[in-house]
């Protein structure tokens, strides 16, 4: 079993996601700079907040989406998934096959632009997501795991019939 | 017996009443509240009831007028509650059907539902009434009764074992190992003698809730009131309201701990060979039981205070078991730790871990060293801009106990593992371990960051099927191969959880 990539739609996905969160950035500081404007007039801070935010907002858009691309992976073996993620602080998310309740496609309005979509799987504790899947690869995970998940109720339930 | 449409006992529409007068109340409160200073001098209730005497006649009548038509509204919706609103078991489902402004129609396969509890107040006492609450094995669900229903006393008995009937032919299964019974009424169902496992007498159960006060918070409670004596410049005026405040501050700690006490009284656990049934309480009555089997977690806590005398209590997960109130059983109060230790092998033998204990990795005194250095560089920057001699000294007093916290943060979690059960511990002054078993837990998420991932060591998170308060766990920083045999031990275990 190997771990899987995401395709290439993915990647534009997150960068849209990224634009979006820096078109957002600067509105803070925007406002603690009028602040600053309004009662001390022009200084130093006035004019460092704005820019400090554009700095940060350009590093986010061009450094973030291609670390992020790079290390989301998933695996989908036949006892469990696994799902890594993050940029700078990666989670590893493992869920054994028979624990999952419940398999959902969930297609945003962002997702419908690119074509992908994500899978969510719950089980009774809590759940994992499968994000910028294309619409192909969700639903054949979600058919797949479907199927896993019913193979192994029916094992469970034949182990206990056999006990 | 409930196989036509049944409706819930008229009283209902009293019980929902009651939602009035506690808005009421809250009314009030806010508006003394807001005169808080106020309120033990004479002077402003006379000047209060010359205002009302003041006020034009109508004004009352308006007033009185208003209150009245809240109450109608809330009676008449209540009666179409009452009115419009069935339950009837139907084959191997309860139907639950609402035909009011919001309709709602659910039919339930009674094998899924998780416990049936009876519950009576002291007005429901007093009427002859009963509330059967059903929940389900769901975690959507876990911090809330999923039904209620407000029958006469012997029909919400009778509802009661019509279920567990039902449930017990649909599964074919013995009585005793039905899901568990939570009979607040403590009319158990049990066939089998049950003997007593433990019982606390009322200075125990004082000596437990004194013992497990949240002195930290208590003590922030008390700072935040002191704040304004060192930081404001009309500091000296700020004392004269200051023993009014405290006296509520303790005032109201002391009646919330009496009451806890009146709630806890005569804590007697009973255990039969499947069941564990657990009475306390003088004000409020509580008795209810749940099946060893449905626990799927244990949890033994020892809080600051009850270290220094060498006791422990020890908390349970338990399917299913779960409610607005937050309840929690306890296996038992607290006792000297060996005793607890003899009820652990008791009632949760097998959640007893026989791994090696693994300390933290190094990784956690570097993440606990730089988290430190920031807190420092905040604390000196506030007492650089801020020139005030209190604020620098608490600056350092804060740094100090951030530096303690920290070391004592990494040295007191601890991970232990066998091919059964992992258990952590971790807290500084409330130290908990918890146990669980593999086939319990839902997933786990392992967290590295550059730090970490170079030195080989992460944290870990996983989930189990609880309410809200036990669900999530996570560890502190331990090294990754031990998480990998963890991970591993979790997927070749079978779900026993969601099946229970």
């Amino acid at each position: 079993m190997e771990y899987q990539s995401l395709s290439d739609k993915a990647l534009r996905l997150m960068k849209l996601t990224a634009l979006i969160k820096v078109a957002l950035f600067p509105i803070v500081p925007s406002i603690v700079a009028c602040i600053i404007l309004y009662f001390n007039g022009l200084t130093l801070w006035a004019l460092l907040v704005p820019a400090i935010s554009l700095v940060a907002g350009g590093f986010y858009f061009f450094v973030v989406p291609p670390i992020r691309f790079r290390r989301y992976k998933y695996l989908i073996a036949e006892d469990r998934i696994e799902i890594s993620e993050g940029i700078f602080w990666v989670s590893k998310t493992l869920v054994p096959i028979d624990r999952i309740h419940q398999i959902d496609v969930i297609k945003g309005p962002l997702d419908n632009i690119y074509g992908v979509a994500k899978v969510n799987v719950t089980t009774a504790g809590s759940s994992a997501t499968f994000r910028f899947l294309e619409l192909k690869k969700a639903d054949v995970i979600a058919l797949h795991l479907n199927n896993a998940v019913n193979l192994a109720i029916k094992q469970n339930k034949g182990a206990q019939d056999n006990v | 017996m409930f196989n036509t449409p049944t409706r819930n006992h008229i009283s209902v529409i009293v019980e929902r009443l009651k939602i009035v007068f506690i808005v009421l109340i809250i009314v009030t409160l806010n508006i003394l509240a807001e005169s808080d200073s106020d309120i033990f001098n004479p002077e402003y209730w006379r000047a209060l009831a010359a205002t009302a005497e003041g006020v034009q006649d109508y004004v009352f009548a308006l007033s009185g007028l208003g209150f009245a038509a809240v109450c109608g509204i809330v009676i008449f919706i209540s009666f179409l509650f009452w009115r419009k609103t069935y339950f009837y078991i139907d084959g191997s489902n309860l139907i639950y059907e609402k035909r009011t402004i919001f309709k709602k129609f659910s039919k339930l396969a009674i094998v899924n539902i998780s416990t049936v509890n009876i519950e009576r107040s002291v007005f429901e006492r007093l009427i002859g009434t009963s509330k059967v609450k059903l929940d389900l094995n769901s975690a959507e669900t876990s911090e809330q009764t999923d039904f209620t229903f407000f029958l006469k006393a012997p029909l919400a008995l009778a509802l009661q074992a019509e279920i567990n009937g039902k449930k017990q032919g649909l599964l074919n299964v013995e009585p005793s190992s039905l899901s568990g019974v939570n009979n607040l009424s403590g009319a158990a169902p049990a066939t089998e003698q049950r003997r007593g496992l433990i019982s606390f007498s009322t200075a125990q159960v004082i000596r437990h809730k004194l013992l497990t006060l949240p002195i930290i918070q208590g003590l922030v409670v008390v700072f935040s009131l002191l704040t304004p004596v060192f930081f404001e410049p009309d500091g000296a005026e700020s004392l004269s309201s200051l023993p009014i405040a405290l006296a509520l501050t303790f005032g109201g700690g002391l009646i919330a701990v009496i009451y806890s006490c009146l709630n806890t009284l005569g804590y007697k656990v009973e255990m039969d060979s499947n069941s564990i049934y657990i009475d306390c309480g003088i004000l409020k009555k509580t008795s209810y039981s749940f099946e060893l089997s449905k626990i799927n977690g244990v949890f033994l806590k020892r809080p600051l205070l009850a270290r220094i005398f060498g006791l422990s209590s020890i908390e349970v997960a338990v399917v299913g078991f779960g409610n607005e109130k937050q309840e929690i059983p306890q296996l038992c109060l607290l006792v000297p730790n060996a005793k607890a230790q003899e009820i652990l092998e008791i009632c949760a033998s097998d959640f007893l871990c026989e791994g090696v204990l693994h300390k933290s990795h190094k990784s956690a005194y570097i993440i606990g060293l730089i988290k430190l250095s920031v807190t420092g560089v905040l604390l000196t920057a506030a007492g650089v801009i801020v020139d005030n001699i209190y604020l620098r000294i608490g600056a350092a007093v804060v740094f100090v106990l951030a530096a303690v916290s920290a070391y004592l943060s990494c040295i007191t979690k601890t991970i232990a593992y066998d091919g059964r059960i992992l258990a952590y511990s971790r807290g500084i002054f409330s130290k908990q371990t918890s146990m669980f078993k593999y086939g319990d837990v839902q997933n786990t998420v392992v967290k590295t960051n550059p730090i970490t991932e170079k030195l080989c060591s992460g944290k870990m998170v996983f989930y189990i099927l609880s309410n809200m308060r036990q669900r999530l766990h996570f560890t502190g920083y331990f090294d990754l191969s031990i998480f990998d045999n963890i991970g591993k031990a979790v997927v070749n275990a079978k779900d026993t959880s969601s099946n229970k």
